[in-house]
C-alpha cells in the first residue's frame, strides 16, 4: 500500500525513451527541413541575438506581470460565482462568458485603441499586462470554480461535523484539495498566456515574436528566426510545466 | 541541482532579462542637446529593411528613422519612435497613440478615406516576384484561372491583386517572408510587392525566383497625418521641401540605398525620392 | 442524557424522512441506538441530532436545551460533539496525526504541542502506533475508521454520534470497532449510533429505538425491544434478519 519512491532522474529506461523520442522528432524534422528549396542563411540571425533577447526578456516581464494578475481575477470571479449575492454571480458569469466567448486578437484592440483610449491610459504595456490578465483571468476562473466544485460533498460534511466554520472549511479542506486538481489545467493555462503574448505586437509592444519577425526582416530571412522563436518559447514554458509537476507530486495523495 | 537552487536561478535570470527588454527604449531625437517640447510620436513598422529595420544592437534604423530624426531637428521636438505592427498603424494614429505614420505606406485613395496624407517623398511601383519556372514574365500572365498569387494583407499589393487579377485565385497572408516562402516553394506563381523589396528578395533566392522589376503600378509614399491636423501637415510639407533643397535625399541614397539606385538606373528607372508632385 | 424529539419534520424535495418523528425515552439514557431498515429516517434522525441537518418542524431537546437552529449556536453545537461517518470521510490530503490534531488546534484551541501530544494518545490508544505519518489513503478500512472514531472523540465531546459504524467493514474488522465503542461507553462517553449490528444494539445500548417511514413505531430498553417487540413491523423486521442466521 505504500507507493513506491521514485527518484528524480531515472538512468535506463526513461534516458533511453528520451533519447528516442528527441532522435525520432530530429529525423521527422530534417526530412521536412530537406523538402523546401530553401537557402538557410543563419550567420545572419547570430548577429541579431539583442534583438532576440530584448524580446525574449519582455515576454517574460509581461508574461509574469500577467501570470500574477490573472490570479487574483480567477480566483476574484471564482469567488464571486460561488457567493450568495445574486448580481455577483451573474456579473461573473457575464464577464467570463463574453471574455471566453470572443477572440482575445479583438479583446486586445478594442482595449486598447477604444477603451483604453477612452480612459486616456496610454502606457500599452501596462494595458497589455491587463488585457492579458482579463483575458486568462476569465479561463482561470473556471478551471478554479470547477476545481471547488470538485471537492466531494463528504468532505464538506466531514469538515461541518469537525467543527469548521466556513472559513475554516475552505482553508483546510477544500483549497488543498481543490489546490491539487486544479493544478494540470491551471499550468495548460500560464503556458497558453505565455504564447498568447506573441499578439501583443499588434498594441505596440515589441514582444519576442514581433522581434524575431523583426530579425527575419532585417535579414530578408524568412524563417530562420522562428526556430530559436520556437525554443525561446520552450525555454519559458517547459520550466513553467516541471515546476507543476513538482507541486503536483508534492501534493500527491492517494484517495 | 535543488529545487530551490533551481528557482532561483530561474527568477534571477528573469529579472536580467527583464532589465535586458527594459533597454530596448524608444528613440529619441538628438543625442546631445534635447529640443524640449512636446515629443512627436511617429508608428513604424520595423520589419522593412532598408527603410525601417533594427541594427544588431536592437535600435531602430533605416530610412525613416533618419527622415524623422531630421524632422525632429527641424521641428525644434523630440521624437519617439513607436514600432508596431503595420496593421495597427492607422488605427493607432486615428486614436492619437501616435502622432505620424512614417512606415513606407503608400498614399491611395482607400487610405485617404480614413487619413490625410503629407506631400509624397518616394516614388516606387508594385512588382513581381515570380517563380522562376512559374512562365510569368509581366503583371498580364498573372489574370488568369489556374495562377495562384500571393499577396500580403494591408498592403497596396493586395489591394491592387483584388481589383486587377479576377480571375487568379488569391492567397493572403500577414506577414512577407510567409508570402515570399509560397513563391519559393512553388505553392504561389507570384508575389505581388514593391519593387525593391522585390529585388532584394529575387537576389536571395536566386535559385528559385525571379524578379519583374519593372513597376507596373506606380505608388508614391507619405507621411500619414491625422485627418484634420493640417497644422501638422504644413510643418511636414515644408520639411520635406527643405530637406529635399537641402541634399538630405541624396545622402540617404547614399547610406542606404546605394545597391537599388544603382540597380534601378541600369533599368532606366527615375530614382525614388521625389520633389514635390501633386498630392493624390 | 435526557433526550425529548416531539414531531420532527425532515424534508428533501418530496420525500419525507422524518414524518412527525416523536421519540421521548422518559428516562435518562447512556447509549441510544437506532434500529431499521434502509430509508427508515435512522441517519436523517442521527443527523439532526448532531446539528448537522436543520428539521423543518417539530422540536428536539437534549438536557432540556432545544437544538439551536442559528448558524452560530448550531457551530457551537457541532463542535461540541463528535460525528463518526459511515465512510469514515478522512481528510486525504493530511496525515493520520494532522487529522486528529488540527481540529484540536483550530476549532478547541490547542496549542500545537497540546494538540499534537493529545491526537497521539489518541491515536495509539487505538493501536495506530506506526501510522501516524501516513496518509489515509495508505491505510485499511478498519485503520481508518478507527482514525476516524479518534478524531471524533479527542476533544472529548459530550454526545458521540456513530451512523453505522461498522457497516463498511469485514466481519472480522466489526469486532474491533465494536469493542472500541462498547469501552467508550464504559467510560461514560454518552452515545447516539445507528446500525444494523443487532447484537451491537443490544450488548452495548440502553435504549433501542426502532424507525421505519420517518417515524419511531417502538422503542424501549435493549431486553424487551429484542426479546418481546411488540409492533408487528418490528416483529416482521427481526424475522427478516432471523432468516439468514447462521
Amino acid at each position: 500500500m505504500v507507493p513506491m519512491e521514485r527518484t528524480r532522474w531515472n538512468t535506463g529506461r526513461e534516458v533511453q525513451v528520451a533519447a528516442g523520442l528527441i532522435l525520432a522528432v530530429a529525423i521527422c524534422s530534417a526530412t521536412v527541413f530537406q523538402k523546401l528549396s530553401y537557402q538557410w542563411n543563419w550567420a545572419v540571425m547570430v548577429d541579431y541575438w539583442r534583438v532576440f533577447l530584448m524580446g525574449l526578456g519582455l515576454t517574460v516581464v509581461i508574461s509574469l506581470g500577467a501570470l500574477v494578475v490573472s490570479i487574483v481575477i480567477g480566483v476574484a470571479l471564482a469567488a464571486a460565482q460561488l457567493s450568495g449575492s445574486v448580481v455577483l454571480r451573474w456579473s461573473a458569469r457575464a464577464y467570463v462568458e463574453l471574455i471566453r466567448g470572443t477572440p482575445l486578437l479583438v479583446q486586445l484592440l478594442i482595449g486598447y485603441f477604444v477603451i483604453a483610449n477612452a480612459l486616456g491610459l496610454k502606457n500599452e504595456f501596462v494595458v497589455g499586462v491587463v488585457l492579458l490578465s482579463v483575458f486568462a483571468g476569465a479561463y482561470l476562473a473556471e478551471i478554479l470554480r470547477g476545481g471547488v466544485a470538485s471537492v466531494s460533498a463528504s468532505q464538506i460534511e466531514a469538515a461541518r461535523a469537525v467543527g469548521f466554520d466556513r472559513i475554516q472549511i475552505f482553508r483546510f479542506v477544500t483549497a488543498p484539495q481543490a489546490l491539487r486538481r486544479v493544478l494540470p489545467a491551471m499550468t495548460g493555462e500560464f503556458v497558453s498566456l505565455v504564447k498568447n503574448s506573441s499578439l501583443l505586437s499588434v498594441i505596440g509592444i515589441q514582444e519576442f515574436t514581433y522581434q524575431a519577425q523583426v530579425a527575419n526582416a532585417a535579414t530578408y530571412n524568412s524563417l530562420e528566426a522562428f526556430i530559436p522563436l520556437a525554443l525561446g518559447y520552450l525555454a519559458l514554458t517547459l520550466p513553467m510545466a516541471g515546476v507543476a509537476a513538482w507541486m503536483e507530486r508534492k501534493l500527491r495523495y492517494e484517495d | 541541482m535543488t529545487r530551490s537552487t533551481f528557482f532561483r536561478s530561474f527568477l534571477a535570470l528573469a529579472c536580467c532579462l527583464g532589465l535586458v527588454a527594459c533597454s530596448d527604449k524608444p528613440t529619441s531625437g538628438a543625442a546631445q542637446d534635447e529640443p524640449l517640447g512636446d515629443p512627436l510620436v511617429i508608428g513604424m513598422d520595423l520589419t522593412y529593411p532598408p527603410f525601417e529595420t533594427k541594427d544588431t544592437k536592437g535600435k531602430p534604423f533605416g530610412v525613416s528613422i533618419d527622415m524623422a530624426t531630421a524632422l525632429g531637428e527641424h521641428l525644434g521636438r523630440p521624437i519617439e519612435i513607436k514600432p508596431m505592427a503595420f496593421n495597427g498603424l492607422i488605427a493607432a494614429l486615428k486614436t492619437g497613440n501616435i502622432d505620424l505614420i512614417l512606415s513606407s505606406m503608400t498614399a491611395n485613395e482607400k487610405r485617404s478615406k480614413s487619413i490625410d496624407f503629407s506631400d509624397p517623398y518616394l516614388r516606387t511601383g508594385l512588382s513581381i516576384l515570380a517563380g522562376k519556372d512559374a512562365g510569368v514574365n509581366s503583371a498580364a500572365d498573372l489574370d488568369q484561372a489556374d495562377r495562384r498569387i500571393a499577396v500580403q494583407i494591408g498592403t497596396t499589393g493586395e489591394m491592387y491583386a483584388r481589383d486587377q487579377f479576377k480571375n487568379a485565385k488569391l492567397v493572403s497572408f500577414d506577414k512577407t517572408p510567409a508570402c515570399v516562402m509560397e513563391v519559393v516553394n512553388k505553392r504561389a506563381d507570384a508575389f505581388i510587392f514593391d519593387q525593391l523589396s522585390v529585388f532584394k528578395f529575387s537576389q536571395k533566392h536566386a535559385d528559385t525566383t525571379i524578379g519583374l522589376l519593372k513597376p507596373f503600378q506606380e505608388e508614391f509614399w507619405a507621411f500619414g497625418i491625422r485627418k484634420g491636423n493640417d497644422e501638422l501637415r504644413t510643418e511636414v510639407n515644408d520639411f520635406l521641401a527643405a530637406f529635399g533643397a537641402a541634399g538630405g535625399f541624396d545622402k540617404l541614397a547614399e547610406t542606404h540605398l546605394a545597391e537599388e539606385k544603382a540597380m534601378l538606373e541600369s533599368m532606366g528607372i527615375p530614382f525614388l525620392f521625389v520633389t514635390k508632385e501633386p498630392s493624390p | 442524557m435526557k433526550i425529548e424529539v416531539r414531531n420532527l419534520v425532515k424534508a428533501f424535495g418530496p420525500v419525507r424522512a422524518l414524518d412527525e418523528l416523536t421519540l421521548v425515552p422518559g428516562r435518562d439514557v447512556s447509549v441510544l441506538a437506532l434500529i431499521g431498515p434502509s430509508g427508515g429516517g435512522k441517519s436523517t434522525l442521527l443527523r439532526v441530532l448532531g446539528g448537522l441537518e436543520i428539521p423543518d418542524a417539530g422540536s428536539a431537546e437534549i438536557d432540556g436545551r432545544p437544538l439551536p437552529i442559528e448558524p452560530l449556536a448550531l457551530l457551537a453545537h457541532r463542535r461540541r460533539n463528535g460525528f463518526l461517518f459511515q465512510a469514515y470521510n478522512l481528510f486525504p490530503h493530511m496525515s493520520v496525526l494532522e487529522n486528529v490534531a488540527l481540529p484540536l488546534r483550530e476549532v478547541h484551541r490547542l496549542n500545537a504541542s497540546d494538540a499534537r501530544e493529545r491526537a497521539e494518545e489518541v491515536l495509539v490508544g487505538f493501536g495506530m502506533l506506526g501510522h501516524l505519518t501516513k496518509n489515509p489513503g495508505q491505510l485499511s478500512g478498519g485503520q481508518q475508521q478507527r482514525v476516524a472514531l479518534a478524531r471524533a472523540i479527542a476533544h472529548q465531546p459530550d454526545l458521540l454520534l456513530l451512523d453505522e459504524p461498522t457497516s463498511a467493514l469485514d466481519p472480522e474488522l466489526k469486532a474491533e470497532i465494536l469493542e472500541l465503542v462498547r469501552a467508550l461507553a464504559t467510560t461514560g462517553q454518552r452515545i447516539i449510533l445507528t446500525t444494523h449490528e443487532m447484537g451491537f444494539a443490544r450488548h452495548v445500548a440502553d435504549h433501542v429505538a426502532f424507525l421505519s417511514a420517518g417515524q419511531v413505531v417502538e422503542h424501549g430498553p435493549p431486553q424487551s425491544m429484542f426479546e418481546s417487540p411488540q409492533s408487528p413491523a418490528l416483529q416482521r423486521f427481526f424475522a427478516k434478519l432471523n432468516s439468514f442466521r447462521v
